[in-house]
């Protein structure tokens, strides 16, 4: 049976930020990520019809959003070098992993986890994700060297990646 | 704890995780790439792994997009130059800090100037002011970039109202004096004043961040307030959307309702509607149309102009172009070929649409005009590939002191007036590049100014001057423009000016003096004169 508006707006909204994670890997471009999901959020909602079920929602989406975002590629002319069939085929088993995940409770530990980040790390991450620096753009402002740029990032991704995982899995077991 | 994977093929290591960051920055080069795309294929536990990191990245851009700034931000270039400033710094243990230093500046203030980089991050188009009354923004130089795109930065509308499109269609009316930042397509916080916020269905989830909350659009149009006090009242149009306050109480509220949260943040309650209070899109739309036509009016009597067609005639004589100007009334009507009456700059205002083929209007303005400004509101669809886009252009291109005022294809003004009738020679002035982005076609306001007295050529774009040059080659007095016959929005064809030059877009109040205009003037024109 197809999905009411409601439910698709609501499944939509809340797992908007896996969509968006989903494009930016394909397009790697924050900002193109955005305007494909949008695409992506219309199609959804005039072919509602097609989307059996709650649960489709995010594979459908996921799927739409693949072709939308290497369309979006291919018009910008960048090759997605990377991305051959067999290969986001793979990468969407590891995306759908991700499905039955709660966005409020990745946000919550993230949020935690954020904190406790020192003030050098937290001015990298806010470079980075709140004002959308890249590499160059970053260095300059930090005086440092690119290449150090974006191994301190590799660093605080994993040191979060980590947190985060702590703090889920103790929400998981009752802990939190 | 020890592990035998070697820290390169590690998926849970730095290296991995680096090329994961810069992949998602679109900063890996194709042999990195490479990389990356063999660790994905070869090991499942790198494909687990790259998708945590994205999410994790796309997550992390929603935290600082809705995170609340405890003080305004200073300007990233004025951040930027402190962090050269440290470079430098770090260099004065070296023997050669002289050098290094200046290698380091010339480096760092050549990125600054046109380092990509920073250019795209100033350039990212987002959001375009598309209308107004009387705004007076915080910072002198103010909000825009060189190509009319609103700063993703702290802005403070001290007076006025503002009109921003965003563009994924969401529309905002700000009423200052309002504190605001556009974080993202899809959030932008308010720390003080009005806002009303206009969702299409497809950017359905757009958020406003308060002090104390914030308020997620569930399709439909709404008005947020925060008062000095740091409080917001909210209240809903059309549609509903989810009230939050800072200890995560929620609250779906639909239209004609309103909630209160205070400045803390810590409640949330219904309250009275007060749609009074806030200046909608249509409204403004309306205002601004009022205030225009008092102005065209008072305008019409100026001496000084030589023409004035205000494209509002379609009832009176569709297929001309009437001249309003009191000075020259019944003269220089303009003849409309192959175009079409098409909605204005703002509600209820009519301009002309050109095809960019064989639209054109018909035009004689006569006389000698040793000074002379042209202003005219244009919104451009597609610039001429190789050649010129035409605005208004003399016809007769052999006649001495022919007149062409074009855009050249690297989106730069062009006006140019012929030197003598034998040889094909003129004097031209170019506007900087980059004034026109036809990707978000939108209406501007561009204005040449040729003064003969002062010896200078001026452009301005949207009220802001852009260029003024003295000129030095000729003596302008000897060079008075005679527009005499011509076209506004093609060319004449002739032999050997085969390549079209048909302007593609709309246009909407065209104006001539026989006076170099001041600046105050000319920003005084394009307030009366937006949305």
């Amino acid at each position: 049976m197809a999905v009411s508006e409601s439910i698709l707006v609501t499944v939509a909204l809340r797992e908007r930020s896996k969509v968006i994670a989903y494009i930016w890997s394909v397009v790697h471009n924050g900002h193109l990520a955005e305007d494909v999901f949008q695409e992506v959020f219309l199609l959804a909602l005039q072919k509602r019809d097609s989307i059996e079920g709650a649960e489709q929602i995010l594979p459908w989406m996921r799927t739409t959003a693949r072709h939308c975002a290497l369309k979006a590629m291919a018009k910008q002319s960048k090759a997605p070098a990377l991305w051959d069939e067999k290969l986001l085929d793979e990468l969407d088993a590891a995306w759908g992993e991700q499905d039955t995940s709660h966005s409020d409770d990745f946000a919550d530990a993230l949020e935690r986890c954020l904190e406790r980040l020192n003030a050098k790390a937290r001015r990298i991450v806010e470079l980075r994700y709140g004002e959308c620096l890249r590499g160059e753009a970053m260095a300059a402002a930090l005086g440092i060297e690119v290449r150090s740029v974006y191994q301190a990032v590799s660093r605080i991704h994993v040191t979060l990646r980590e947190c985060i995982e702590r703090r889920v899995g103790l929400a998981g077991e009752g802990g939190r | 704890m020890s592990s035998s994977i070697p820290p390169e093929n590690d998926p849970k290591g730095y290296e991995f995780a680096e090329l994961v960051a810069r992949h998602l920055a679109g900063e890996l080069t194709e042999e990195e790439q490479a990389v990356l795309g063999g660790r994905l294929r070869e090991d499942v536990e790198c494909r687990r792994e790259f998708v945590k990191l994205s999410l994790q990245a796309q997550m992390l851009t929603e935290q600082f997009a809705t995170r609340i700034w405890e003080a305004p931000r200073r300007p990233l270039r004025q951040r930027m130059w402190e962090g050269m400033r440290r470079s430098v710094g770090v260099m004065r243990i070296s023997p050669y800090r002289e050098i290094a230093a200046i290698l380091v500046i010339g480096l760092i203030v050549g990125a600054l100037m046109v380092g990509p980089k920073i250019a795209d991050y100033y350039a990212d188009p987002m959001a375009l002011v598309v209308g107004g009354l009387d705004p007076q923004w915080e910072s002198a130089e103010g909000p825009l970039n060189q190509s009319g795109f609103l700063l993703r930065e702290p802005q403070y509308l001290k007076g006025g109202v503002v009109e921003i499109s965003l563009k994924n269609g969401v529309r905002l009316v700000v009423q200052g004096p309002a504190r605001f930042c556009l974080n993202s397509q899809s959030v932008t916080r308010l720390d003080l004043g009005r806002i009303t916020v206009k969702v299409p269905k497809e950017a359905i989830g757009f958020a406003v961040l308060m002090p104390g909350g914030k308020v997620t659009d569930l399709g439909t149009e709404f008005g947020v307030e925060v008062g000095v006090d740091r409080a917001t009242h909210m209240e809903v149009f059309q549609g509903k959307v989810e009230a939050e306050n800072a200890v995560k109480q929620k609250q779906v509220v639909q239209a004609d309702q309103a909630v209160a949260i205070d400045g803390g943040g810590k409640s949330l309650k219904m309250e009275a509607a007060r749609p009074e209070s806030f200046v909608r899109q249509e409204q403004l739309g309306a205002m601004a149309l009022g205030r225009w036509k008092s102005y065209s009016e008072r305008l019409r009597q100026d001496p000084s102009l030589v023409a004035y067609y205000t494209f509002d005639n379609q009832a009176e004589a569709s297929y001309r172009l009437l001249n309003r100007a009191a000075a020259t009334l019944g003269r220089s009507d303009g003849v409309i070929e192959n175009c079409a009456w098409d909605e204005g700059r703002m509600p209820g205002k009519a301009g002309l649409r050109f095809n960019g083929k064989d639209s054109r209007v018909k035009v004689e303005i006569s006389g000698s005009l040793p000074s002379m400004t042209l202003g005219m509101w244009v919104k451009l669809e597609r610039l001429n590939e190789g050649t010129f886009t035409s605005l208004l252009v003399s016809e007769g291109a052999g006649r001495a002191k022919a007149f062409h005022f074009q855009i050249w294809k690297e989106r730069t003004i062009n006006a140019s007036i012929r030197q003598q009738s034998i040889e094909d020679m003129w004097w031209g002035f170019y506007s900087p590049e980059g004034l026109f982005d036809v990707r978000s076609p939108r209406w501007q306001w561009v204005v040449f100014v040729y003064d003969s007295r002062a010896r200078n050529a001026s452009f301005y774009m949207d009220g802001r001057l852009v260029l003024s040059q003295p000129i030095k080659q000729f003596n302008p007095e000897e060079y008075p423009i005679e527009i005499g016959a011509a076209q506004i929005g093609n060319f004449m064809d002739i032999p050997g000016h085969r390549a079209n030059r048909g302007m593609k877009g709309s246009m909407d109040e065209l104006v001539i003096f026989s006076r170099a205009l001041s600046e105050g003037e000319i920003q005084g024109m394009y307030k009366a004169g937006m949305k």
